[in-house]
């Protein structure tokens, strides 16, 4: 389709220059022809003038000569009526060139006819004609007279006529122009009331669509459009901008995954650095870890064979006993390690069963106890449920972790207080030390893989073992908390429901990590 | 058919009913009355405005007189109608003549000459005052030295008579043809005739048709100059002897005392009136041809006394007065030196 509005305005535009045209020619037409009259004119009374000149000349020749005061010679007559002669014959011509109506055309050739006469005479006069008679002077006067007076009868009815023509002309031209106005003014009053109504069509949707646009712009959707049906190209625009704004909803919600997914993609992508500065920690840590119990297996060994005669069954039993710690500790580690494994392939699982976990909790106490001399590990439970459903290892595994790092991290202080107690259907476990604690940013990141507090800059560990710890507790449908103030140790406690009956198997994302460890 | 005519007109005006008369005829008389528009000029001295100048000169030159004291119009004075308010001029011999000095106006339609007719041209007569004792008193010997002392009238004598120059013929030659331009003007009366029925008063149209009927006057003064270029005896009472026409027409009765008719153009400016200029006003004039005329045996037998009513007088003077024209300026020539 073609465009309306371009149509109408150039419709309008070439209805205006051809008014403009039309006005232009039928001023310039009119105009012209005034011109042309005044022209007529001033040309006819220029000739009439210069008729007049050239016949007051002659007059004022045979004035002069018809006076017989002087000797005039006949040369000196004849230049001078010569030259006089000529000018009227030129005036003359010019006279029946410029006439303008039959009646005037007609006085002209009187005149002309007089003048003819009134020359013949003037040259018998003269004496520039050889003749037997001359007219009387006095007739050669009235002649004159006579002549000078259908001269100026001729003028003025140039002069009127012109006059006339020049009013009527004028007259017609202003008739023109005023019926050109009136024209001009209806065209122009339409069009101005076309234009003001193209102009409110066009604009009250434009302003419309820019406030929609804006709206748009600045991200609200929720906007409705009016004129869309229109058929000229303010309703393509609606259209255009109302497909826009489907395409901005489309777009932001996209823009919104695409946000989320950078987001995710942006912290899954610090995660995997941060993991693989773990990781790479933790491969040192572990290899760290693992050398030394089994340089401890290794020393003791050695020990027990160089001296074998000498030892004591005291001794054996303490060089045993610190062989069987550091395997143990070994075997900790490795179990720890392998459950990460699993749990990032998504097979760990735990098998939750009957326990004690009174008990439970009191052995590994023990077990702590029992390692690590360093220490003092407390435990205060209050009434715990009978029976608790979990997995046995893995509480183990939680309880034994939680209770090494706080041996690890509370160098200076060997009080460490584990305590028990049940709220509703939970159990809660909380392991205290008062050692270095922490400050409230790593805190935050205590859970994640591989992460190691800052102020456990000289302690060995792998990083792997809260995550772990947490991993668990959530397998258990529990969760776990940190509570630390820099300098002054770190409460973390474990919450579990009791009726954990059904064993789960913890739905987990894969993780990269491969390794594990308990430090 | 004419005169029987003119007599139901005078009939007509006489019973006191000439309008109807009088329109029915007024056109035919009228027309009598019309004047020629051209000067004609004899083959022997064609007109051109060079000779007409120097007539000009000549005729106001005193130079043409015995004593350089007189020109022509001395005697024959423009202001005048070409005569002079004196019962008859005065001449180189400082005595009145014996006859007025006749008005110069046309011409060229007159001929012959002289109150009693004893030139033929005006060339010819042109010569009379010159040379005569009584008049000019002039030689056209001494005229022709003097003339030829001026270079100019040389000149102009040469340029117009190349192989003649200055001579007795062709100075009365050139006077003779600006005499020919001398023309009376267009009077109220010529006015009339042409058809201006303004141009004259009612008294003087009346006038007009007694000039023409009981006034008998038109006899004589003839046609649109008024005269018939004719000798007669109008009956004047003789106060010193002048034979008149019958100084050359001996044996014809009539030519005693008789005189050429003048005409009666720009009557106004001529008084006195008459060959002897005995007769003052037009008053005489009418008065003598009512009660005046002597009669005798060469008494002109169209010339009986005419009865006139006083109403019918005083018409014809006023018609007789209509033939003056306005005056016209008469420039004076530059005489040569
Ligand atoms: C002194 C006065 C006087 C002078 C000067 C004079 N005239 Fe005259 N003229 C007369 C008189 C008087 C008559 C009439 C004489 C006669 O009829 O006998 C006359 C008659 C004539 C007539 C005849 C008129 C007619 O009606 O027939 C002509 C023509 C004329 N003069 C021309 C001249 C010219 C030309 C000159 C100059 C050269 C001249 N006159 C100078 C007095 C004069
Ligand atoms: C018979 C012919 C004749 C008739 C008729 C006649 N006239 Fe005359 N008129 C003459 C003549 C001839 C003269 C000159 C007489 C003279 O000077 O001696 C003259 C002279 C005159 C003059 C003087 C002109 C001058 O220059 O001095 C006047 C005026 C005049 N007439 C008027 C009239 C009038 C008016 C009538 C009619 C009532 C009339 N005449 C009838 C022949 C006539």
């Amino acid at each position: 389709m073609r465009s309306k509005i371009f149509m109408s305005i150039f419709a309008a535009l070439l209805l205006g220059v051809l008014l403009c045209g039309y006005m232009y020619f039928v001023t310039e037409k009119g105009i012209h022809k005034v011109e042309e009259i005044t022209n007529k004119t001033f040309q006819t009374v220029k000739y009439a003038e210069a008729f007049h000149n050239s016949f007051k000349s002659i007059d004022t020749l045979t004035n002069r000569v018809l006076s017989m005061t002087s000797f005039i010679t006949k040369e000196e007559i004849k230049d001078q009526f010569d030259i006089s002669h000529k000018a009227f014959a030129n005036a003359s011509k010019g006279m029946s060139d410029y006439s303008l109506s039959p009646l005037i055309q007609q006085k002209f050739e009187q005149l002309n006819h007089q003048k003819e006469a009134w020359l013949r005479d003037s040259k018998l006069l003269l004496g520039l004609e050889k003749s037997e008679t001359i007219p009387i002077l006095e007739i050669y006067k009235q002649r004159q007279e006579n002549l000078h007076h259908t001269l100026d009868e001729f003028l003025s009815l140039a002069k009127k006529e012109t006059s006339d023509q020049l009013l009527l002309s004028e007259k017609e031209l202003d008739n023109t122009l005023l019926t050109t106005f009136v024209i001009t003014l209806t065209v122009s009053i339409v069009f101005t009331l076309f234009a003001f109504l193209l102009a409110r069509g066009l604009s009250k949707p434009l302003v419309n669509l820019v406030h929609t646009a804006e709206q748009l712009a600045t991200g609200n959707t929720d906007v409705t459009f009016t004129q869309k049906d229109r058929t000229d190209e303010i309703g393509a625009v609606v259209r255009a901008v109302a497909g826009f704004r489907d395409g901005v909803i489309d777009r932001l919600s996209l823009q919104e995954n695409f946000k989320l997914q950078t987001e995710e993609l942006k912290e899954a992508l610090s995660k995997e650095k941060e993991l693989n500065e773990l990781q790479s920690e933790f491969v040192s840590m572990a290899s760290h870890e693992f050398r030394t119990p089994l340089a401890i297996i290794d020393a003791s060994a050695r020990r027990m064979e160089r001296r074998k005669e000498k030892l004591s069954s005291d001794d054996i039993s303490k060089r045993t006993q610190k062989i069987h710690n550091a395997v143990s500790r070994m075997l900790g580690l490795i179990e720890s390690t392998l459950m990460v494994a699993r749990a990032d392939k998504g097979k760990l699982s735990i098998t939750p069963k009957e326990i004690n976990l009174t008990e439970l909790i009191e052995q590994c106490c023990e077990n702590q106890n029992e390692i690590i001399t360093s220490h003092i590990v407390t435990h205060e439970l209050e009434e715990l449920p009978d029976l608790f459903i979990g997995d046995q290892a893995a509480l183990t595994q939680i309880m034994t972790n939680l209770l090494s790092n706080a041996v690890k991290y509370s160098p200076d202080n060997f009080m460490i207080e584990v305590q028990g107690w049940m709220r509703e259907t939970d159990v809660y476990i909380s392991v205290k030390d008062h050692g270095l604690g922490m400050d409230e940013e790593d805190l935050s990141n205590l859970f994640g893989r591989f992460f190691r507090a800052k102020t456990s800059t000289g302690i060995p560990g792998t990083g792997i073992g809260l995550n772990l710890v947490r991993t668990l507790v959530e397998m258990h449908e529990g969760e776990i908390s940190a509570q630390s103030s820099l300098g002054k140790g770190s409460t973390f406690t474990i919450r579990l429901p009791i009726k954990g009956e059904n064993s789960t198997n913890i739905d987990q994302e894969p993780q990269s990590l491969k390794y594990a460890s308990q430090m | 058919m004419r005169n029987f005519l003119k007599l139901i007109i005078g009939l007509g005006s006489l019973t006191g009913f000439p309008a109807l008369c009088f329109a029915g005829d007024a056109l035919t008389l009228k027309s009598q009355y019309k004047r020629p528009l051209e000067i004609k000029f004899p083959k022997t001295a064609p007109y051109s405005p060079q000779l007409v100048t120097l007539g000009k000169m000549l005729f106001f030159d005193p130079r043409l007189s015995g004593k350089n004291n007189l020109n022509c119009a001395s005697c024959h004075n423009p202001s005048f109608g070409y005569e002079v308010p004196v019962k008859t001029p005065i001449g180189a011999t400082l005595t009145p003549l014996k006859r007025q000095a006749p008005t110069l106006l046309n011409m060229a339609w007159v001929a012959p000459l002289f109150w009693d007719g004893r030139a033929e041209t005006l060339e010819e007569q042109a010569a009379g005052p010159i040379t005569h004792p009584d008049e000019m008193g002039g030689e056209f010997e001494t005229i022709i030295k003097r003339l030829s002392k001026s270079p100019e009238y040389k000149k102009f004598f040469h340029y117009l008579f190349p192989q003649t120059g200055i001579t007795r013929e062709n100075i009365l030659k050139a006077i003779a043809t600006y005499e020919r331009t001398i023309i009376a003007g267009w009077a109220p009366f010529d006015k009339w005739i042409e058809g201006d029925e303004t141009a004259i008063s009612n008294a003087a149209k009346r006038g007009f048709i007694i000039f023409n009927g009981a006034g008998k006057c038109a006899t004589c003064h003839s046609g649109w100059n008024f005269t018939d270029n004719k000798f007669h005896d109008i009956g004047l009472e003789i106060i010193e002897k002048d034979l008149g026409r019958a100084e050359h027409e001996s044996n014809n009765v009539f030519a005693e005392n008789a005189f050429k008719t003048p005409t009666l153009r720009n009557l106004s400016h001529r008084s006195p009136f008459m060959h002897n200029g005995h007769l003052k006003s037009l008053e005489d004039v009418v008065d003598h041809y009512i009660s005046g005329v002597i009669d005798r045996p060469s008494t002109s037998p169209s010339i009986t006394n005419v009865t006139l009513s006083i109403e019918q007088k005083s018409d014809l003077i006023a018609f007789l007065k209509s033939l003056t024209a306005e005056r016209q300026d008469v420039s004076m020539p530059i005489l040569p030196n």
